[in-house]
């Protein structure tokens, strides 16, 4: 016999061999991948969560910068007139302000008895609502009000749903109807709360009684919906957890093991805000009190805040290195090069020649040879920042396509300013801006989000595109003249991954 | 049967699809998972943690070579990882770092069945099985189940080897008591 034909006999016997599985087999299969897609979908929610918080919260900074701009400057418009003629006219604006009160309160008035055939039924209708749902949160607790306005036409109705529409109507018509006005007089009835309106009452007591009786029979049916909702959730939140303990690690293939590589570039806009999940822009725009304020200025006027920065351009370009965990997760580690910038509206460029000895002290005694005014808004000032960062990112695939994969990255990433050219604000001189990085907090920390679709998928090259969202957690000016701020970056990805040889 | 078309279906999570690719294969697939354990129960253990793994593993499939073969490798691999975590396998799948290859030319002639046959490599120990099912039956080298197992290849080629001349004197006892009982008598 030939060399090796023991093996080939072999071989060839046991290739054939072949039995019939249990069925249970199949049934302990099933279960398993299904519950696999049961966590992966937890988990996509998750992610998909924090996305939309970040997405949401960096629309709202982004987009919120020129309306808080508009907003400081008529602000500031204010404060500064406040300043100057606050002592001298101060009972002139008061009575300028109650005439005015009193002349858009007539108007209101004029404008509601001309609308008179329509009454707002719009209103109406609103407060009926808010009526309702005062029943529903509080059904004890009756509807009653000393005054009622009711237009003249409405007294054709019927007496019980006048009566309710009485009541309803007249919160809103003693805002906003004045009773003084003559017009007002003719078309709208006021009336006091008498024997006839004590019998309206309890005649809508009695039409209310029922629809109370109703409302509290909903919410008793309500709380048992939802302490049955509460149930069912937690049964299955626990057979969820039991079949997770359950869990096998998948293994990997060898090749899925090995690291590949790419590069990233990521054009977007970066801005600076008061606070890391910050939704109220204005803040920036109030000048602090500080005590220890170098401020020289005088004459009594309030120095002029910080102006709201606006976003400017920003891109990311360097390279990473991924390691496959599972066969729809990975982690990468990256190096890359960070520019970020933000765009100040300030006033006149100030320097030594063009400003009185004082001046010239104070530019002296912060370092600087020029400074410019923080009233005005003459131009833009574009502050630029350079950063080296290290992001380490873990990425979910969140669909089946094998050709064009979604995939889901959240990370954290660590960066240091190693050069920039930026303003810091301070009250002194009635508000100014000068070159400086001392309030820079130059080590950052932050935290990333993005959607990668791939463009392109072959063997050794893979292209993806998608949105990024960087949240920096630690302030990146700590100013003891203004909010503190931090940096934020929204941009779009492009990556280029390439496999290596196997 | 497209394959192809078949592993798409799965991939998209298709349970009819998924049943069909599970029927197409569980017969062959148990039987190399029998041939690596003990019993039929824990066969269908390694049958089962395999067909996960597969199901899991769909996109990683390239359509490159046979969805069999690459079906069969993730059940040898788990069936490895088997052997290795269970603790009626692991104590005996160990493997000395013996250098001797016992010569044994013989290349007896076999009259047995694949069942058969197989139930004689089951009853090797552990570590000898293993080896002789990868080598002679999976057609992996020595320097490959070195991998494998992380074991040097020398002791892979000796355990075979102990393992290859312990099996065929089974086979020639096997046929001499055949021989003696008739079972060949009607051939």
């Amino acid at each position: 016999m030939p060399e090796n034909e023991f093996e080939n006999k072999v071989s060839s016997e046991m290739q054939e061999l072949k039995f019939k599985p249990s069925e249970q087999v199949w049934l302990r299969v099933e279960e398993r991948i299904r519950k696999k897609n049961k966590r992966r979908v937890v988990v996509i929610i998750f992610l998909l969560a924090g996305l939309a918080l970040l997405g949401y919260w960096q629309r709202s900074n982004l987009f919120g910068e020129k309306k808080n701009d508009i907003a400081k400057a008529e602000r500031q418009k204010e404060n500064n007139s406040a300043a100057s003629g606050v002592t001298n006219n101060s009972s002139t604006t008061q009575q300028n302000t109650e005439t005015t009160k009193q002349e858009e309160r007539k108007t209101t008035a004029d404008k509601n008895i001309n609308d008179k055939s329509t009454v707002d039924r719009s209103v109406i209708d609103q407060k009926r609502i808010v009526v309702s749902k005062n029943e529903i949160n509080n059904p004890k607790v009756k509807i009653k009000h000393e005054t009622a306005v009711t237009p003249a036409h409405k007294k054709s109705k019927t007496e019980g749903e006048q009566q309710l529409s009485v009541d309803v109507v007249s919160a809103s018509s003693q805002k906003q109807n004045p009773v003084d006005d003559d017009k007002a007089k003719d078309t709208f009835t006021v009336k006091t709360k008498t024997e006839t309106d004590v019998k309206l009452d309890e005649a809508k007591q009695t039409e209310v009684k029922p629809l109370e009786d109703k409302i509290d029979s909903a919410k008793a049916e309500m709380t048992q919906s939802e302490e049955m909702f509460v149930k069912a959730k937690d049964t299955v939140t626990k057979e969820i957890l039991l079949k997770d303990s359950a869990a096998v690690v998948t293994e990997k293939k060898p090749s899925e093991k090995k690291w590949k590589w790419g590069w990233e570039l990521t054009p977007g806009k970066s801005s600076l805000n008061d606070h890391v999940f910050s939704f109220n822009m204005n803040k920036s725009a109030a000048p602090l009190n500080n005590p220890n304020s170098s401020s020289s200025s005088g004459g009594g006027t309030a120095p002029a805040g910080p102006v709201a920065s606006t976003g400017g351009f920003a891109f990311q370009a360097g390279g990473f290195a991924k390691k496959q965990l599972t066969s729809h997760s990975s982690i990468s580690f990256g190096l890359r090069y960070a520019y970020y910038s933000d765009n100040l509206r300030i006033g006149f460029r100030m320097t030594p020649a063009s400003s009185p000895a004082s001046f010239t002290q104070l530019l002296d005694a912060l370092g600087v040879n020029s400074a410019y005014g923080a009233r005005g808004y003459h131009f833009y000032f574009n502050n630029q920042y350079h950063f080296i960062e290290l992001p380490v990112n873990y990425r979910l695939q969140l669909n089946k396509n094998e050709s064009h994969p979604l995939f889901l990255q959240a990370g954290f990433k660590v960066g240091r300013m190693f050069a920039g050219k930026a303003l810091v604000y301070d009250t002194a001189a009635g508000g100014i801006y000068y070159q400086s990085k001392k309030y820079f907090n130059k080590t950052q920390f932050g935290l990333s989000t993005s959607l990668n679709w791939t463009l392109i998928r072959k063997q050794k090259f893979e292209l993806t595109l998608g949105p990024v969202i960087d949240l920096h957690l630690n302030s990146f000016i700590d100013n003891p003249f203004e909010e503190k701020k931090h940096l934020f970056f929204a941009g779009l990805r492009t990556t280029v991954r390439f496999n290596s040889k196997k | 049967m497209d394959h192809q078309k078949l592993v798409k279906e799965c991939i998209r999570e298709i349970p009819a699809a998924q049943r069909q690719l599970y029927d197409h294969f569980a017969e062959t697939m148990l039987g190399v998972c029998y041939r690596y354990t003990k019993s039929m129960d824990d066969a269908e253990d390694v049958l089962q943690d395999g067909f996960v793994k597969v199901f899991r593993n769909l996109t990683q499939y390239k359509y490159e070579g046979e969805l069999g073969a690459w079906v069969r490798r993730i059940m040898v691999t788990t069936a490895l990882n088997f052997l290795k975590k269970n603790s009626r396998y692991n104590h005996e799948f160990s493997f000395d770092n013996e250098n001797l290859h016992p010569v044994v030319d013989d290349n007896p002639e076999i009259k047995m069945t694949g069942k058969e046959l197989a139930d004689l490599v089951r009853q090797l120990p552990v570590g000898y099985q293993t080896i002789f099912n990868l080598h002679a039956v999976e057609g992996f080298s020595h320097v490959e189940i070195g991998k494998m197992l992380g074991i040097n290849e020398g002791t892979s080629r000796s355990q075979y080897a102990r393992a290859r001349a312990l099996l065929i004197s089974w086979i020639k006892k096997n046929d001499q008591v055949n021989f003696k009982t008739g079972v060949y008598a009607g051939k």
